[in-house]
């Protein structure tokens, strides 16, 4: 591979850096963590660069390596018990504020209409917010929604990695997006109107 | 008949899983009757595909480039196809 496209590789995945570093800390929760998945990723990428067949994008090939060496970061914090055990009530409250005692909305909870849902991702105030909601979601409960919808996990999958049943997945997933839904309503779609 | 709280259940649990007929019908049945659910519902699609925007779409932060370009820079250092020594730098 000739030096020009070399650089051009380089160039790119300074660029891409940022994001790359946002995917990690909303997923470990760790600037330093997150930091230091970001830079074995990057060297990854170089060591690597002849591998990379051009099938996809680059940047999503970059993000693969990363995934990779996020679910290792996990798996380490795991090990050293750096986790909360996971608790089957937590966050129940949260609904039973949602929701009536006769299963409808509760007055204030019921969802708004945010207008062309997808002009929002392009919005770069939408995931400042959204890294918020992230953040204000218990550890355990941030944990498994960024298994399944950042990082594409399965529930089957995430059970094997965090160890809980399947049951318990599907609860954690249900509270998770009732709260970002719920969280992203109130600090960007309604500033945003 | 469901409520609101249960279908908000089962719409999450179709992102995960295949529902049963039964749960499939319950769901379609209440969503079709509810427009806050509708729009809980589209919420949710939403949230599910947010990994692959997040790629390739969401906007560059505005922090300085240069912390980034040293970044890249340092892993070059630190990868192995440069710590090679026929292939060491003098510049």
């Amino acid at each position: 591979m000739s030096d020009t496209t070399l650089e051009d590789r380089y160039a790119r995945l300074a660029r891409v850096r940022p994001r790359l570093l946002s995917f990690a800390r909303l997923h470990l929760r760790d600037h330093a963590a997150a930091e230091d998945a970001v830079q074995e990723a990057l060297i990854a990428a170089i060591e690597k660069n002849d591998s990379f067949s051009g099938r996809s994008g680059y940047e999503t090939w970059v993000f693969g390596i990363l995934k990779y060496k996020l679910l290792d970061q996990m798996r380490q914090q795991k090990r050293q018990g750096k986790w909360e055990p996971f608790d089957d009530d937590a966050g129940e409250e949260v609904l039973d504020q949602m929701f009536r005692r006769s299963g409808h909305w509760a007055p204030n909870a019921v969802p708004q209409s945010w207008g062309e849902p997808d002009k929002a991702l392009e919005n770069e105030s939408f995931w400042q917010v959204f890294d918020a909601c992230m953040l204000a979601l218990p550890d355990n409960v941030a944990r498994v929604f960024s298994l399944r919808e950042l990082m594409g996990l399965t529930t089957e999958q995430i059970c094997e990695e965090v160890g809980i049943k399947e049951n318990n997945a599907w609860v954690i997933l249900h509270r998770a997006r009732l709260k970002l839904r719920s969280c992203l309503e109130k600090g960007w779609v309604e500033n945003a109107a | 008949m469901i409520m609101c709280r249960a279908a908000t259940r089962l719409m999450s649990k179709q992102l995960d899983v295949s529902l049963t007929r039964r749960e499939a019908t319950l769901l379609r049945f209440h969503v079709m009757m509810c427009k806050a659910c509708r729009r809980c519902q589209q919420q949710f699609n939403m949230l599910h595909d947010i990994g692959d925007p997040f790629i390739e779409r969401a906007p560059d932060s505005t922090e300085d480039l240069e912390r980034h370009q040293q970044a890249v820079e340092q892993a070059r250092l630190s990868s192995k196809s440069d710590t090679d020594e026929s292939n060491d730098k003098t510049d």
